[in-house]
């Protein structure tokens, strides 16, 4: 979708691994997040020619 | 932006949204803490200009975003209509993640290598992750 100009939907799965400061008792601890993204082209830069800005 | 790779879009981080499948603990101090709930991210608004935008490079199936979100943890209400604490404990929780990620070979997703780091003005400033 991107390559042809075109907003894409994405979704995504991810877990963070977050390690606190010492002055929180240090620790990690994971966060898993699920959700969408909404991905919007800028401008693409495909074949030999230059950058192609997109509307 | 640019590099010899003769794939690639830059792109923006138009909405982003997501919600964690259980709750997670938060550390208040050396000795207290909390459980988050269910933890909410959005899109920041106000995040860094360096912030929401990728490039993503079919030719080398890599993809690099680096967005804001905030963060909103529904533990901390119960803790500050406890009344020991500071309202201010309810603003949104900031946060800067860049992910490295690989294209699958269908080009209908990715894996991420992401990084994250919590950004000053909440008691978990300093936090990072990975």
């Amino acid at each position: 979708m991107l390559r042809q100009g075109r907003p894409a939907h994405v979704a995504y799965d991810t877990v963070f691994f977050i390690s606190w400061p010492e002055h929180l008792g240090g620790g990690s601890v994971e966060l898993r997040l699920r959700g969408t993204m909404l991905l919007v082209p800028f401008f693409a830069h495909i074949g030999d020619g230059l950058p192609e800005p997109i509307a | 932006m640019l590099t010899q790779s003769r794939e690639q879009v830059m792109f923006g981080l138009r909405a982003l949204y997501g919600l964690s499948p259980s709750s997670i603990r938060l550390p208040l101090n050396e000795r207290e803490s909390i459980d988050s709930g269910q933890v909410c991210v959005t899109i920041d608004p106000d995040a860094d200009p360096s912030c929401n935008m990728g490039l993503i490079d079919y030719e080398r199936g890599k993809l690099t975003v680096r967005y804001g979100g905030q963060l909103v943890f529904p533990g901390l209400y119960e803790l500050v209509m406890g009344g020991r604490h500071d309202p201010g404990l309810l603003h949104p929780v900031r946060g800067v993640a860049t992910d490295d990620c690989t294209l699958t070979p269908d080009l209908t997703g990715w894996q991420a290598d992401g990084r994250l780091q919590f950004l000053p003005g909440s008691i978990w400033a300093g936090a990072h992750g990975y």
